[in-house]
């Protein structure tokens, strides 16, 4: 449980700590629905989302049917590289109320010897299947910073534009544990008409974090959501966008006295005793 | 450049004189200008709390629909006690006609089929609702967003976390690697290392050449694409066996 809530939490962006570990890394990052989910829907596909550099050669993803038999079950997965999202959907119906298990293997990694790591999420399921499309108001606010980072990976400082994203509250009738977020960049330097996807991520609640270089990030920004939740169904939401103007830096951050001050070669007080002769000259002139 | 400067001379003598009781001249001429100007700020805040010469009511209540010819005595009358008068409208304000031929009011919507384009095209009060995702070829579908078609996702934005590339410097070894950044946003400065034994000959003899990127690729390695050797005018490409560090699925 605390690997799946730790991998969840870094969902979009890791945790700085985290981040040396995770280079080039194929660790699961999160599940939907996530451990502990409840009301998971009868019907639903069950997925996992893995770091880019993941590999899927065929590893089994297990699911443990309801005591007192747990019966394992292999199920046969698919595997969508360009969300690196492995996902199976069980061969019957699931049960009603019941408490199952599913187990998500860990990865190879595309430049790594070493497997990632691999996540179990326990859920109970619901009464009902998922019939409706999730309700989603989409994007409602956005922000943006600066922050340069050591990057362990590259063993350098790397710049970045960092949006603080804020969601609004998704219904589902199959529970908001089983929603995948779907994030787009709708306006930026290199956006050209098409909406760039951002990478798939399980339900962050109602904030989550968008990292970008500069080259793609510096200008009207605008963002747009939309939710997917375990049958597949799509929220109506792509067309709220949420837009912010970011400049490049270095930034102004306007004058200040203490800079003044602080100048070692004490410009400010000689100008000030240049101001102070210059009104004196004049006093005596007149 | 201040105001002092553009002063006359009789504005520099006031400036410049000073009371028996040490006072400043300029110092003096502000706080008259600021005692002079509290009363003025005062009247014009107690300005704002007078009743407006107008009253809102005749703006709220659409007092061009107001009748001209209406009785001095009913001018104060509350609202609902003035008589019924014919109403005069602007020229092109005509109630009488149907919305649709109305030139006061927006065009009617005429329902189409909805599109992913932004817009309310069967006129039932949402945009873009119920466009179907398109699975695209490598997997992964494109979405209506904002008004189009997203583009399909891909692995990664630039490279695929952790991995390493070629390329070529300018001096001592005229070989060196690129790390992938942990986000797979950006690749790290060319950092020099010694030539495979494939290629240390021709990086000895030909140093950062086209032979050597050909070196580079023809032994398996993931090479940026400097000499633009597949001739397309992109430089910033990556050639070679790059399954593991493109984006592209």
């Amino acid at each position: 449980m605390t690997l799946a809530v730790a991998l969840a939490a870094g969902a979009l962006v890791p945790a700085p700590a985290a981040r040396a570990a995770q280079c080039g890394k194929p660790d699961l990052v999160d599940m939907v629905p996530p451990d502990l989910a409840k009301a998971v829907p009868r019907n639903a596909r069950l997925g996992a989302h893995y770091m880019a550099a993941a590999e899927y050669l065929g590893e089994d993803v297990v699911l443990v049917h309801p005591p007192p038999d747990k019966t394992e079950q292999a199920l046969t997965a698919t595997w969508d590289s360009t969300e690196q999202l492995l996902s199976v959907t069980p061969t019957d119906l699931l049960d009603a109320g019941k408490d199952y298990e599913i187990r998500w293997p860990a990865l190879r990694g595309l430049n790594a010897a070493a497997p990632g790591l691999g996540g179990t999420a326990r859920f109970t399921t619901a009464l009902t299947s998922d019939s409706e499309a999730p309700s989603f108001p989409g994007v409602t606010g956005l922000s943006w910073d600066l922050v340069r980072e050591q990057d362990d990976c590259v063993d350098d400082l790397t710049e970045r534009f960092v949006f603080d994203i804020d969601l609004g509250e998704a219904i589902d009738d199959g529970g908001t544990d089983g929603l995948t977020l779907l994030l787009f960049q709708t306006s930026g330097p290199e956006v050209n008409g098409m909406p760039m996807p951002l990478p798939g991520r399980a339900w962050p609640g109602t904030h989550t974090q968008v990292r970008l270089i500069k080259e793609d990030a510096v200008g009207e920004i605008c963002f747009a959501a939309i939710v997917r939740d375990t049958t597949g169904q799509i929220s109506q939401s792509g067309d709220v966008t949420a837009c912010v103007h970011t400049t490049d830096p270095p930034f102004f951050r306007g004058c200040s006295v203490g800079d003044a001050g602080g100048r070692p070669d004490g410009l400010a007080a000689a100008m000030a005793l240049a101001m102070a002769l210059v009104c004196l000259t004049r006093r005596g002139k007149r | 450049m201040y105001s002092t400067d553009t002063a006359t001379s009789r504005d520099r003598k006031l400036f410049s004189a000073r009371r028996p009781g040490g006072v400043h001249a300029s110092v003096r001429s502000l706080l008259i200008a600021l005692v002079a100007a509290v009363p003025v700020a005062a009247g014009s805040c107690g300005r704002t709390a007078l009743e407006p010469l107008h009253p809102p009511s005749s703006k709220d209540a659409g007092a061009k629909d107001a009748p001209k010819d209406l009785p001095s005595d009913h001018m104060d009358a509350p609202r609902d006690l003035v008589p019924e008068m014919p109403m005069e409208h602007p020229p092109d304000v005509r109630p009488d006609l149907p919305p649709d031929m109305r030139p006061d009011l927006p065009p009617a919507c005429i329902p189409q089929p909805e599109t992913c384009n932004g817009v309310d095209d069967d006129c039932d009060g949402d945009v873009d609702e119920n466009q179907p995702a398109i699975p695209c070829p490598d997997g992964g579908y494109r979405y209506c967003v904002g008004g189009h078609y997203s583009e399909c996702p891909k692995r990664c934005e630039v490279c695929v976390p952790g991995s390493k590339r070629t390329c070529i410097t300018s001096f001592c070894t005229f070989w060196g690697s690129q790390q992938c950044s942990s986000d797979g946003l950006s690749w790290s400065a060319c950092k020099e290392s010694p030539p495979p034994a494939q290629c240390k000959q021709i990086a000895e003899k030909m140093m950062r050449s086209r032979e050597l990127e050909d070196c580079c690729i023809k032994n398996g390695y993931c090479c940026v694409d400097e000499f633009d050797v597949d001739g397309d005018n992109d430089r910033t490409e990556m050639l070679g066996r790059c399954e593991a560090v493109t984006c592209d699925p």
